[in-house]
């Protein structure tokens, strides 16, 4: 039984053609993943198969009599309505005038259903991310939903969090509900896809399941495995490198000094529990590219805050460029990119967004172009960044920090939402940086990019620890 | 977040259907309780903000005096104060300020009362916000305003701590990248429009986009399909 057809759909976006006839047959039972690079419209195919009403589109979109359609978008938190589990799942049953107390035995199986066997009145606030996840999941089922729709959760979920929508996933597939996932990195699902399509200037294409040839579909760890770069990346790092090598940087980093260093120190929320702690001296050297692991929650963003100055509760245990840590004390000496940067953009075209800071501390413009056009961002120049994708913005955010040149580099999850493209780009601005002799901390809540990291920085039972892979340093 | 992740051990122990019935209906009472006192607290609220701007400046300390026991319950129930004392600082600092500029020293005892009155507006709801659940203040509106204006109103007070997380982080991430809006940078009158520009615009768009998110979340689940609306009923 078909639930959802598209035939010959067109849509158009600010002037210009997103997508083009596009076909797609959905049955039931079925698992379809579609792939495709940073800003091909990926979430909006989504919307607009869940939701046509809003969009003013041409072509045919089929919805069977009998489709009931579930949607979890990209980000749970910005999904949430009620402030306790059992509340949220009921939100839609409150809504379709369900009787009170038919809704308990609902709300308890669709809660058993993600594995989510938590008091009612456990509070969302209490959860992780990927708990949370599996909630919009189950205030999805509690429906009866017979397509589900959900977009990239890769980037949201660490892998615990993965694994465990994997179980809930091949259970609903098991009793005969559809899923579609949008995704770039669709081989943590390769063992329940049974359609694979790749989204590619507008058109949506069959492709096989992922393969370390197919630049679409590589994994984070594919692309780790092979030595960070593609070949394709590797050219145009080498292309760039000598240009990079000219850089002047604004002073002489001694490479024997340390840049960070990090004395024993404890982390706790402002409830006093405790998120982290810190046992043994950790220090940052000019060229290093340290990797910052842990699952979802774990206090990442609460160290990065804290070596920058946001939160003074450890700036006695924190010496950063020779000085214990306050806002706005190092001026262009720090880049820091925040978790989802999209919310510093403020100016009316990209380049206006880089030349901001770039004005502020009085460095040359011409940074600018360099940086966008090794991030291969120029063609964007001109454009507003409000009107881009998830995966652009983010770039646009990471180019306005890297054009500063600071000594010291701070990148909260640098890589959600890119593409493996992009994320070869950035990777191969990263390690340009870290060649001129800067030093770079990025985090991600998986370990990844193991053949680049000088050093691995790992969080796990509330413990942070420097761990030795088989890491090489960048040479200087 | 390992330590964050409730573990299933967490999770209801296995009880006979009779205890369960009983242990249900006693929290079903429960909540209806919550909900009388909810109300009550709605009520007492509007009260006092109205009051505010409709008592003699004698009758003003009656007022500070409740709104103080007010401040210590909502801290005994874990609201954050800080924030709250930042904005009334920095409100207050804006007030009198202007009427200084405006009218010189001699209004400035007129301003301090302007300043006291404003707080005690908005403290009343603050208080309400942090010491009574969202779902319950939505049901006791949902008597008095259609479901879809209950609905907003609950929404834009559950979403006020996370405008307020928004604002500090962008405020730091723009510090960070050079802009003129550090405290000293401030005292320049100057610089505001730069405080407007790169932290109250980017907050804008983070709400209108949140708004987007949230009407898309609640109209992907049937919010105002039917007349008929009914509640959760544990709170």
């Amino acid at each position: 039984m078909t639930l959802l057809a598209l035939h010959q759909v067109e849509l158009q976006h600010q002037s210009t053609s997103l997508f083009k006839q596009l076909n797609l047959q959905i049955a039931a039972g079925e698992c379809h993943c579609i792939c495709g690079v940073t800003g091909s419209g990926k979430t909006t195919l989504l919307q607009l198969m869940a939701m046509p009403s809003q969009f003013n589109y041409q072509g045919q979109i089929y919805h069977n009599q009998e489709l009931r359609l579930g949607l979890v978008m990209q980000d749970p938190n910005v999904q949430i309505i009620r402030e306790t589990i059992g509340a949220e799942i009921a939100f839609g049953l409150e809504n379709l005038g369900y009787p009170a107390v038919n809704m308990l035995n609902l709300v308890e199986k669709a809660l058993a259903q993600v594995g989510l066997t938590l008091p009612l009145d456990t509070l969302i606030s209490h959860l992780s991310l990927g708990q949370k996840y599996r909630l919009m999941v189950a205030a999805q089922l509690v429906f009866e939903p017979n397509l589900l729709f959900i977009d990239e959760p890769w980037a949201q979920l660490d892998n615990q969090g993965i694994k465990e929508l994997l179980n809930v996933l091949e259970y609903l597939l098991s009793t005969g509900v559809s899923v579609v996932i949008t995704e770039h990195h669709s081989a943590a699902f390769s063992s329940i896809i049974n359609f694979h399509w790749r989204l590619d200037k507008g058109a949506i294409i069959s492709s096989t399941m992922p393969t370390l040839d197919d630049s679409c579909d590589l994994s984070i760890q594919d692309i780790s495995r092979q030595a960070v770069l593609t070949a394709d990346d590797r050219r145009v790092y080498d292309q760039q490198k000598p240009a990079a090598q000219s850089v002047v940087y604004q002073a002489e980093i001694d490479k024997s000094l340390s840049l960070l260093t990090l004395s024993p120190l404890n982390i706790q929320f402002n409830d006093q529990r405790p998120v982290l702690q810190l046992k043994e001296t950790l220090a940052l050297m000019a060229g290093d590219i340290v990797g910052l692991f842990g699952e979802n929650g774990c206090g990442k963003t609460s160290l990065f805050n804290q070596i920058v100055g946001v939160d003074l509760a450890n700036q006695t245990r924190i010496s950063l460029l020779g000085k214990a840590p306050k806002l706005g004390l190092y001026g262009a000496e720090v880049g820091f990119l925040m978790q989802r940067p999209s919310r510093q953009l403020f100016e009316m075209t990209v380049r206006q967004e880089l030349e901001f800071s770039l004005k502020r501390f009085g460095l040359p413009l011409s940074n600018a172009t360099e940086v966008l056009t090794q991030l291969d961002l120029l063609h964007l120049a001109s454009h507003s960044p409000h009107k881009m994708s998830y995966g652009q913005q983010h770039l646009i955010a990471l180019a306005s920090v890297l054009c500063i040149k600071p000594k010291v580099l701070l990148l909260d999850d640098p890589f959600a939402g890119l593409d493996n493209q992009y994320f070869a780009r950035v990777i191969a601005c990263l390690t340009q940086f870290a060649l001129a002799g800067g030093a770079v901390i990025f985090s991600s809540h998986r370990p990844i990019l193991l053949d680049l990291v000088s050093k691995s920085w790992l969080i796990d039972q509330q413990q942070l620890t420097e761990q030795c892979f088989a890491a090489k340093a960048v040479s200087l | 977040m390992s330590w964050l992740r409730l573990s299933h051990s967490h999770s209801r122990e296995v009880i006979s259907p009779a205890v369960q019935d009983k242990s249900l209906s006693d929290r079903m009472v429960k909540s209806k309780k919550k909900l009388v006192l909810c109300a009550l607290a709605i009520i007492f609220s509007i009260v006092l903000s109205s009051s505010a701007f409709l008592v003699t400046r004698q009758q003003l300390g009656l007022l500070l005096l409740i709104n103080l026991v007010m401040l210590i319950h909502a801290w005994f129930q874990q609201a954050k104060l800080a924030p709250l004392l930042k904005l009334f600082a920095i409100q207050s600092f804006i007030t009198i300020g202007l009427y200084f500029l405006f009218y010189g020293s001699e209004r400035v005892i007129e301003a301090v009362f302007v300043v006291i009155r404003i707080i005690l507006v908005m403290l009343p709801s603050w208080w309400l916000a942090s010491t009574q659940n969202g779902h319950q203040i939505s049901q006791v509106l949902c008597l008095l305003l259609s479901t879809k204006w209950a609905f907003v109103i609950t929404t834009s007070i559950k979403i006020l701590p996370f405008i307020t997380q928004e604002a500090r982080d962008i405020y730091h991430i723009q510090c960070l990248r050079g802009a003129r809006i550090t405290p000293k940078a401030l005292l320049n009158p100057l610089n505001w429009y730069e405080l407007v520009q790169c932290v109250l615009f980017p907050l804008l768009i983070q709400l209108l986009s949140l708004s987007k998110h949230i009407a898309r979340s609640a109209n992907q689940r049937h919010f105002g399909s039917t007349a008929k609306h009914t509640h959760w009923p544990l709170n």
